[in-house]
């Protein structure tokens, strides 16, 4: 190939790189945002031991149900898709680091002998998450999640630095060091539809739903194993979910 | 005016799309052009060549995007330009130091039994940017399809120069790589 046939090809690059190119540098946040984060964070970690009361508190729902008859479960599989819109991919800096992610419901929705499939479970309010911190950095230790607002544009929601308890862990765990290429893998020999990345903030639990002809089945990515009874990387049926969560709801 | 309403005066045939893309978008075609050429009698040539060019393109075209589909008839006239007068060894502005750089990419040899589909060769490079971090692929596309100096790039990233060339450097042996995994004879 010569210099010439790779400048001309460059010429015909996709525009959005060539407007974004000379679009002034995005402004930085205000430090401080970052160090309420840490600290948020640093908060997290000396409240771990409280976690589990925290976990299953139903007293204040946000996303979620109170009451467990009510018809809120209702199937809405075809809600959850896991393409993520190019242009919201666009507005990352590493596009294929980032993961579309549905929240769960909140509190004890486990305990309802209602659901018989998890889209009664699974809200329409999605996160993206990235590996790194509020700047990108700390790839490793720390990732950040986004909502979309009304406008389509990124807004920053929150960002997770995993310091002491999360040094010398298992991971991948939530987001943490997770990728479609670790969820590919882990579902190399597994007969599937499609899988919907789910995740539950409050019981620090990604359960990614893997969607089938015959029954679903779900892959774990706790962040405190322990806790809440799931091993990092185990597959399991909606029942044996509910089962589990629902043993350590009475312990 | 709105790029829409531009567009439409292309499409009505009405000559004043030409004032008004000139007066919208004379600046930054120049630019380019004289970023390639370094000469700017050429670059003005070029960059009324490129309203000719525009009016025979609109109708049938209709570009989502004025400014880049513009600047890519800017940049592809005055590329052939340069081409041209290179043969004479005059002017180039950064085209002679582009192009250069680009070398370390591609070993400069045709290889006619694996030619390169020129589409695929675009969607490479496409999603090679896609994998850079954005200050990054920023950069990269300042060089390389603005063909803007170091200086400039260091100016607007607020970088030094030096660590401009680095920064440039490690990308193109990246992009390199990245052709090469694929299959590219560079």
């Amino acid at each position: 190939m010569t210099n010439e046939k790779l400048y001309e090809a460059i010429g015909d690059v996709k525009e959005q790189h060539i407007l974004e190119a000379k679009q002034p540098k995005e402004k930085k946040p205000y430090a401080w945002i970052k160090w309420a984060a840490l600290a948020a964070c640093l908060c997290f970690v000396i409240s771990i031991s409280t976690m589990f009361i925290q976990i299953f508190n139903v007293s204040s729902p946000s996303p979620g149900i109170t009451d467990l008859s009510s018809d809120i479960l209702q199937e809405h599989r075809e809600d959850f898709s896991l393409e993520i819109d190019p242009a919201i991919l666009a507005q990352f800096e590493q596009p294929d680091k980032v993961i579309k992610a549905y929240s769960l419901l909140t509190n004890s929705w486990f305990l309802s002998d209602k659901i018989n499939d998890f889209s009664q479970v699974v809200t329409t309010e999605v996160f993206y998450v990235r590996p790194g911190g509020y700047h990108g950095e700390d790839l490793h230790n720390s990732f950040t999640y986004y909502k979309i607002d009304e406008n389509g544009e990124l807004k920053w929601h929150e960002s997770w630095v995993i310091g002491g308890i999360g040094s010398g862990q298992v991971t991948p765990n939530t987001f943490l060091e997770l990728s479609y290429e670790v969820i590919d893998e882990a579902l190399a020999n597994i007969d599937y539809e499609d899988y919907i990345v789910t995740h539950s903030q409050r019981m620090s639990l990604v359960l990614v739903w893997v969607r089938r002809s015959s029954e679903d089945l779900f892959l774990a990515y706790p962040g405190h194993p322990a806790l809440t009874n799931f091993e990092i990387g185990g597959i399991y049926t909606l029942e044996e979910v509910q089962e589990r969560l629902t043993e350590v709801y009475n312990r | 005016m709105e790029d829409e309403k531009i567009v439409q005066l292309y499409w009505d045939r009405n000559e004043s799309a030409i004032t008004e893309t000139s007066n919208k978008y004379g600046s930054y075609c120049t630019s380019i052009a004289r970023n390639i050429l370094g000469d700017f009698e050429d670059a003005q040539e070029c960059v009324n060549d490129t309203y000719l060019n525009a009016w025979n393109s609109m109708p049938p075209h209709r570009p989502n995007m004025l400014r880049t589909f513009l600047g890519k008839i800017t940049r592809n006239l005055s590329f052939n330009k340069y081409k041209h007068s290179h043969a004479d060894k005059r002017g180039g502005g950064e085209t002679p130091a582009v192009l250069d750089e680009l070398s370390e990419c591609v070993s400069g040899k045709e290889n006619v039994e694996q030619e390169i589909e020129y589409q695929e060769l675009v969607r490479t490079i496409d999603a090679f940017l896609d994998s850079l971090p954005l200050e990054k692929r920023k950069m990269f596309v300042c060089r390389y399809w603005y063909n803007d100096s170091i200086s400039e790039i260091a100016k607007q990233f607020r970088m030094k120069e030096n660590a401009v060339s680095m920064t440039l450097r490690r990308i193109r042996s990246k992009l390199r790589q990245y052709l090469v995994d694929r299959g590219y004879d560079v």
